[in-house]
């Protein structure tokens, strides 16, 4: 076994169980692409929403015309992810260049700190 | 009179008290023990005060600390962090693999959908040596500097430094801030004696030019590396996540709670070095009272 940074290497990584846990993320997802998530806005600018899923960065998805009002910091939205990171090397590039940002599409909205979205009310009482 | 100040202040180098404090110290008492003591006598103590102070070497007494290196974890800081609670803040997130530095192999577990994932056993151990040497440093009153370019974490990156007494360069950097100090102080300026990296890169996806300024003036740093930086010119390199708000907010509390715990410890042995020259001076001026009433009579 090669050295790992001057650790006794007689044991087994302690990631090993870490990852395989089910609530992981990115683990239990097998490919991310064309996956949907559930994320939390936590900051709104103008009509830019930072989503966090649990991933490394962040995703901004625009504010949709639907519920606009409800699009609030705390909400509960749903994702699509398109890729992970937002990075690529661009010709004569020697390194890549990254966004820091995950690049998603925005489903819809579970649920709201401000009142229950209107798609959502249209849905349930269709059952009704 | 001559000759009697003569003979006190030899009286005095006879009793060799010479005490290991230095003038700080000196001052501080005085005006306390001026007041209770008669004027001759008190003449007598400023003349030997005198005699004193021309033999006093004037660097200020300091504590001392070579006991805390025999200790291999003396703060207790490798107890704080553990490989799960890096898993919790995601600090095992790395870049695309297209970004991998071939110099952050060493510290990389796997690959997942073209993610880099980082061994966090191989974390923990760099992160506990890190947190070690900055409560070290702080013990022995080092000036600790934290810098970064992460506009998300600015608040608090600085907050961090505030809550524990030390300092933050969360802007934009200027070319030599830390090599043409003087010039751009306008004024003398000490270096900081340990510089703390969140994310050891710049703004613009390049190494932080604080990483290569450091190492040019042999300041030890402390950098958290991503699958992308080069963890090379860097003292004490911790590799992980340096974008995500959660694993940020990990390191600055980490540090946090490391340098508070250096300050402590020295606080402590400030105040039993006080307190062992406050009885050593007492000891020093009952002797020299004894002999004056002794030389009187």
């Amino acid at each position: 076994m090669e050295s790992r940074g001057g650790l006794d290497t007689n044991f087994q990584s302690s990631i090993c169980p870490l990852l395989s846990h089910k609530t992981t993320f990115l683990f239990q997802l097998g490919d991310p692409k064309g996956k949907t998530v559930v994320g939390r806005i936590y900051r709104v600018v103008d009509d830019d929403l930072y989503v966090d899923f649990d991933w490394k960065f962040p995703c901004v998805v625009k504010r949709p015309t639907l519920d606009a009002h409800l699009y609030v910091n705390n909400a509960e939205v749903r994702l699509r992810i398109l890729d992970l990171e937002m990075s690529t090397i661009f010709l004569g590039a020697e390194k890549e260049t990254s966004l820091n940002e995950a690049n998603c599409v925005l489903v819809g909205l579970i649920n709201s700190p401000l009142g229950v979205p209107k798609s959502k009310e249209d849905f349930s009482s269709g059952f009704n | 009179m001559s000759l009697n100040m003569s003979l006190f202040s030899f009286a005095g180098r006879l009793i060799g008290t010479r005490p290991v404090n230095g003038t700080r110290w000196f001052h501080q008492t005085k005006g306390t023990l001026a007041s209770v003591r008669s004027s001759e006598e008190t003449a007598v103590e400023s003349n030997q005060n005198l005699a004193s102070f021309e033999e006093e070497d004037l660097s200020t007494p300091d504590i001392e600390v070579d006991d805390t290196l025999e200790h291999k974890d003396f703060f207790g800081v490798g107890k704080l962090c553990s490989p799960s609670l890096l898993f919790q803040h995601k600090v095992h997130y790395g870049h695309k693999v297209t970004s991998l530095d071939p110099r952050m192999k060493q510290f990389v577990y796997g690959i997942r959908s073209s993610h880099v994932i980082f061994d966090l056993d191989i974390a923990n151990y760099h992160l506990r040596e890190a947190l070690n040497i900055a409560a070290h440093i702080a013990l022995r009153d080092g000036i600790i500097l934290f810098v970064s370019r992460l506009p998300h974490c600015a608040n608090l990156i600085e907050q961090t430094a505030k809550d524990c007494g030390e300092y933050a360069h969360v802007r934009q950097w200027r070319a030599g801030t830390l090599t043409d100090i003087k010039r751009l102080q306008r004024m003398e300026c000490r270096p900081p004696d340990l510089v703390i990296l969140p994310s050891a890169m710049s703004e613009f996806g390049s190494q932080h030019e604080a990483v290569r300024e450091a190492a040019k003036l042999n300041i030890p740093t402390i950098g958290v590396v991503d699958s992308n930086c080069n963890p090379n010119l860097i003292t004490y390199p911790i590799p992980g996540n340096d974008d995500s708000f959660s694993s940020i907010q990990l390191y600055c509390s980490l540090f946090k709670e490391a340098i508070l715990r250096g300050k402590g410890e020295r606080a402590k042995r400030l105040k039993l070095l006080e307190e062992e020259l406050a009885k050593e001076q007492n000891i020093r001026l009952n002797k020299l009272k004894s002999l004056t009433s002794t030389l009187s009579n």
